[in-house]
């Protein structure tokens, strides 16, 4: 058992951590908010372009742009990472730092070599001393901007074109909603169909002037879908790492209370006991006195 | 006369309201918009965008884009749109675009 002075120090101790705890969690809850902003505007965006790219109505043949076109013989793979750069938010880079490594370890046999890119510090430290590491794109992950997304989608795009990678991944935390958020792995490129919208591919009733024709208009926006998509997953991350983060304080907080509570019940017990002591000590004096 | 536009980034709005011509760079050179454009879907390259809200005339760098015109008004959504103060301080951004200093 403590002494009541041990115990003081002790709570002394937890109340502290709770009010950092506390504050954590209540500056994430800003910084979600304004996360949230950019992706409602990234989001309308996207939604903007989706709706002209259906209007144009056409479909793509993969053949048609060195973007879609899968290589014949696949032999080395790029994989980048999206992760935070800081820590303190509960599984959110872990869950994907695990779910990366089951990837890579299922698909090694597919691949001669794999290389690996990353975004945000969480991921990269995690790697870096496991598999060769291509590029480390610094100081995006906390608050990306699409010149930030724009510089990454070319860097993949040129090394995708002239042949250095055969496919590209892209591993993050795909987000579901404000708290929660599910790692996944995904090919980017070569880019699937699925980076179209896929509803109806009926053209527009009326009379529509296309500039340059439909076929082509469509094959350039290529390159900016797949751009936009590392921009959506990057505020995805920054904004999940944020949620992840005020449900890992929020339960930071509560586990502090109730050690405070346990605490402050044993701490009122042992100056009970001193006190009783002390009272039995100086009744035993006074009887010893007569 | 005139009409609504919109020019959009993933990030932000740049601009909304009602212009009176707009003139922008397509993929196969610029072209302009003035109110009751037929419905068009349009590329747009890199360059430098001119809008007239009579008499007041702004400038943008942009780059990278798609364009729809249609009755309801206009929408121009690129990857970078910069405002500049004039036709000569684009000159200056557009060459920065095409040999980027980006990297903070």
């Amino acid at each position: 058992m403590l002494t009541l002075k041990e115990y003081n120090v002790k709570l002394a101790r937890l109340k502290n951590t709770r009010k950092m705890t506390k504050t954590m969690k209540m500056v994430s809850a800003n910084k979600l908010r304004k996360a949230q902003k950019a992706q409602k505007y990234a989001r309308t965006f996207e939604e903007k372009v989706n709706s002209i790219v259906n209007r144009i109505g056409v479909e793509i043949n993969p053949e048609d742009h060195p973007l879609l076109n899968p290589k014949r013989t696949v032999s080395k793979a790029l994989i980048i990472v999206f992760t935070s750069d800081k820590g303190l938010c509960g599984g959110f880079n872990s869950n994907l730092n695990r779910k990366t490594t089951e990837w890579l370890s299922q698909n090694s046999g597919r691949f001669t070599q794999i290389e690996m890119s990353f975004s945000g510090r969480r991921g990269f430290l995690f790697f870096k001393n496991r598999f060769t590491v291509r590029k480390y794109y610094e100081g995006i992950a906390t608050k990306p901007q699409f010149a930030d997304a724009y510089r990454i989608g070319n860097d993949l795009q040129t090394v995708f074109l002239n042949g250095q990678f055969d496919e590209i991944y892209v591993a993050y935390n795909q987000f579901t909603g404000v708290l929660s958020h599910k790692p996944v792995v995904e090919k980017l490129m070569p880019a699937a169909n699925t980076l179209f919208p896929s509803s109806s591919k009926q053209p527009e009733e009326g009379i529509w002037i296309y500039e340059p024709a439909r076929y082509e208009l469509l094959l350039t926006t290529i390159p900016k879908l797949i751009n936009l998509k590392i921009y959506s997953i990057l505020i995805g991350t920054s904004a999940g790492e944020q949620g992840a983060r005020m449900t890992a304080m929020d339960n930071a907080t509560k586990n502090a209370d109730e050690l405070i509570e346990h605490f402050t019940l044993l701490r009122n017990r042992a100056r009970q006991s001193k006190i009783t002591k002390e009272l039995t000590e100086i009744v035993g004096g006074a009887e010893a006195l007569k | 006369m005139s009409f609504n536009l919109k020019i959009m980034t993933p990030q932000s709005s740049v601009f909304e309201g009602e212009v009176e011509s707009l003139c922008t760079p397509g993929t196969i050179g610029y072209f302009g918009v003035l109110s009751d454009h037929a419905p068009m879907i349009s590329a747009i390259g890199t360059g430098v965008l001119k809008i007239d809200m009579e008499g007041d005339i702004q400038y943008y760098v942009i780059s990278g884009g798609i364009a729809e015109i249609s009755r309801e008004g206009t929408t121009v959504l690129a990857e970078i749109v910069k405002k500049v103060a004039g036709p000569d301080d684009a000159e200056i951004e557009l060459e920065e675009l095409e040999f980027p200093t980006i990297g903070r």
